[in-house]
């Protein structure tokens, strides 16, 4: 008996440490689920309004794009992993750096092209990782891409070029960009790792082309950065006519099941479809593929024949959810247009009804829309669909009516309502509603948090005839010659280039009535949405709006074991602790810019950390930042 | 006495202003609302110079009590929504003790 419990001391001081450097943060998600839940037991209630500042760092990769160097977006999530904290940056570094201190430990310099080639800013969400299990140079990896098309991979203890993968650490991407490549594969998003198998998406460009790259996700071997397998989204015979249909966000994975979960996004154009009125089934989908052999093992596809550019912005988050009485694994997708669609993992059936529901009809040249598109009721989408949002009178007074005339002039008819020569309202706007940042699920209960933009634009289809002439009249004073900046946008090949706006007064003001943003949470179980409650606080030429105004969001939130809620995300340039309970903020903190990313949430030497990449991103507002913030608790 | 507090508050409410507007990570820095804030402070604070140590006719003492009194009550609206509780305060006590001391000047004269 006695040995036995020296047995049971001896084995629990040797996991002792394993112990306290866990949990770990070593995905874009937190985990290959997506779960951003943190099982970092001294973030509760109670303790977060004692968070403090642990340490800043200013990596000095940031640009306001005022010189030759374009703006930069940052929203890497940091990865904490082989005791560091590893981060990618907008100028294509990384930083790794101690966790206790913020000191840096080595850098490596991929030393990419400043250009932004595809997307219209220098953007980065960060690095991934990959271990084998041994000892050795290059037995634990650091990963990261680039604007023009790379994938390095460096040692993950000293920096140094891993040579053995690709061409001596770097792995040309746009090897595999072999047809219609009017754009390199710009890898933003870091890969997802699974094993040894690296999962590589990649970013093009918006909005410009009829005619683009097809969409695939490419495997490649982690040691080496060999193809193991390259699976496409457009049907072959399509593709001398449309492209996209790419993987720009974050995926999951289910190892067990040997699955992992792509969000798909929308085909070119992205606002005109009558190049490609065959089906597209596998565009602007939740497609789950086998890891070992790239094949499609099911896809659900939750816009049919997509005008409105909602792409699937994020990661599915994997969760186990009770159903008569059984367990059931699950797969939760938020989406742009504000739908939380819950579907069976093993096989992709709706754990909710989903049904397909008349829409609008187009009159576009040669359009051909879906007469149906997929509704899912339950759970409660975080965008009310059923009407575009009121006119907000303080703005209509404020603009002399110009609210109310543009209400008139632009063309709504619920969800769906097809871009069109006289405008129309798109709601939720074509950054969603939900995007990238995706959700948080807490794994014990199936209860899901959200943050979403309520956010109202105007988009118009432009003859072509008539486009270069209206491009020109708009920036007569001074724009770039594409129009990008006065919002124009070509879609080379279609009949119509388009413009798009956000809905405001000529003095700036949102024509609809707040809020603008919310935090919701959702039993998934029942569908039941538990809260909605205004988030944040909305932001214009320095002023605060109030909070039952506010704010749209680009980022997501990471919930701990304690019931607390972490998250950026707003344009107040805010960090957040709330009570999941009830949405009720609880703590918060000053930054240098919009915190546009996931916080890495980790237990580091037996004390727990919230560490947020500081960015800032020009959707939300023009401030750029290159602040690394770490907060810990304070000394009681 | 109160014109000098008055005037001592508002000078204090451009320091407020000005650091909000021009170091960097205040929130506003930078940004139109925040120089707007400055520049309604000053105004405060010029036009309360003014009125302590300047001789001035009835007339254009009137027009400044009333651009000074004005300015400040805007720039305290102004701090509440760029959440300067430094500035608000300031521009509140500016305010004040210039009526303060406006009120009692008017009861000299009656007298």
């Amino acid at each position: 008996m006695k040995s036995i419990i020296c047995l049971a001391l001896l084995a629990a001081f040797l996991a002792a440490p394993v112990l306290a450097d866990q949990p770990v943060w070593g995905t874009f998600n937190g985990d290959l689920a997506a779960t951003k839940f943190a099982d970092a037991a001294t973030l509760t209630l109670e303790s977060v309004p004692g968070l403090e500042r642990a340490w800043e760092v200013r990596t000095g990769d940031v640009s306001d794009g005022a010189g030759d160097v374009p703006a930069t977006v940052w929203s890497a999530t940091p990865i904490y992993a082989n005791n560091t904290l590893y981060l990618g940056t907008p100028f294509y570094r990384i930083l790794a750096l101690d966790p206790a201190t913020g000191a840096e430990r080595w850098s490596y310099d991929t030393k990419s092209t400043l250009e932004a080639l595809t997307q219209p800013a220098l953007k980065n969400r960060g690095v991934a990782y990959w271990e084998s299990g041994a000892e050795g140079h290059c037995e634990k990896r650091v990963l990261i891409g680039t604007m023009d098309a790379t994938l390095h991979a460096v040692d993950a203890d000293t920096g140094t070029p891993c040579t053995g993968f690709g061409d001596n650490g770097v792995l040309n991407v746009n090897q595999w960009n072999e047809t219609n490549a009017v754009f390199p594969f710009s890898v933003l998003q870091p890969p997802t790792v699974v094993g040894d198998t690296i999962l590589i998406g990649w970013a093009g460009k918006d909005w410009a082309y009829t005619v683009e790259p097809p969409g695939n996700l490419i495997a490649v071997d982690a040691r080496t950065g060999k193809l193991k397998w390259d699976t496409g989204f457009i049907p072959p015979d399509l593709i001398p006519v449309t492209g996209t249909a790419n993987i720009w966000s974050s995926m999951s994975a289910d190892p067990e099941l040997g699955l992992v979960y792509v969000p798909v996004s929308s085909p070119s154009p992205n606002y005109w479809g009558g190049n490609r009125t065959d089906p597209i089934p596998l565009a602007t989908s939740i497609t789950a593929i086998r890891i070992e052999t790239g094949a499609v093992a099911w896809s659900f596809q939750h816009v049919h024949h997509d005008v409105w550019d909602y792409d699937t912005p994020s990661a599915p988050t994997l969760v186990d959810l009770t159903r008569d009485g059984e367990k059931v694994p699950a797969l939760v997708q938020t989406t742009k247009q504000g739908f939380i669609f819950v579907l069976d993992r093993r096989t992709g059936v709706p754990l909710f009804p989903i049904e397909e529901r008349a829409v609008p009809t187009s009159d576009a040249d040669g359009e051909q829309l879906s007469p149906t598109q997929p509704f899912a009721d339950l759970p409660v989408p975080t965008i009310n669909h059923a009407a575009l949002p009121e006119v907000w009178a303080l703005a209509d007074a404020l603009s002399f009516g110009q609210c109310s005339k543009d209400r008139e002039t632009y063309r709504y008819e619920g969800l769906y309502t097809p871009p069109s020569v006289q405008g129309t309202f798109l709601w939720p706007a074509t950054a969603g509603g939900n995007n990238w940042g995706g959700a948080a699920v807490d794994p014990r209960s199936g209860i899901l948090y959200v943050n979403t933009s309520q956010v109202v634009q105007v988009i118009r289809l432009i003859p072509r005839a008539d486009y270069q002439a209206e491009v020109k009249a708009a920036t007569a004073d001074g724009g770039d010659a594409s129009g990008n900046e006065a919002g124009f946008y070509a879609q080379q090949g279609s009949p119509y280039g388009i413009e798009l706006f956000e809905w405001r007064t000529s003095l700036g003001l949102p024509c609809w009535k707040p809020p603008f943003g919310t935090f919701s949470a959702y039993d998934l179980n029942t569908g039941e949405r538990l809260y909605e409650r205004p988030f944040g606080l909305a932001q214009y030429w320095g002023f605060y709006g109030l909070r039952s105004w506010g704010s749209p969001t680009l980022g997501g939130p990471v919930l701990t074991s304690g019931g607390v809620i972490l998250i950026g995300a707003s344009m107040d340039n805010r960090v957040r602790a709330l009570d999941a309970a009830t949405g009720a903020e609880v703590w918060s903190d000053l930054v240098a810019a919009p915190a546009v990313s996931i916080p890495a949430v980790f237990t580091h030497e037996g004390v727990d950390y919230v560490v947020w990449a500081v960015g800032g991103n020009s959707i939300l507002k023009p401030q750029v930042a290159d602040q690394v913030v770490a907060y810990r608790l304070g000394t009681p | 006495m109160l014109l000098a507090v008055s005037f001592f508050s508002a000078l204090a409410g451009v320091g407020f202003a000005g650091t909000a507007a021009l170091l960097p990570d205040t929130g506003i820095n930078g940004t139109l609302g925040a120089f707007l804030a400055f520049a309604g402070a000053a105004t405060v604070t010029v036009a309360l110079g003014v009125l302590l140590v300047a001789w001035t006719p009835a007339k254009p003492r009137g027009i400044l009590a009333g651009v000074a009194a004005l300015a400040a009550t805007l720039t305290a609206l102004a701090a509440w929504f760029l959440m300067q509780n430094g500035l608000l305060a300031t521009m509140v006590v500016a305010l004040l003790a210039f009526l303060m001391s406006s009120v009692m000047a008017d009861r000299k004269i009656s007298k």
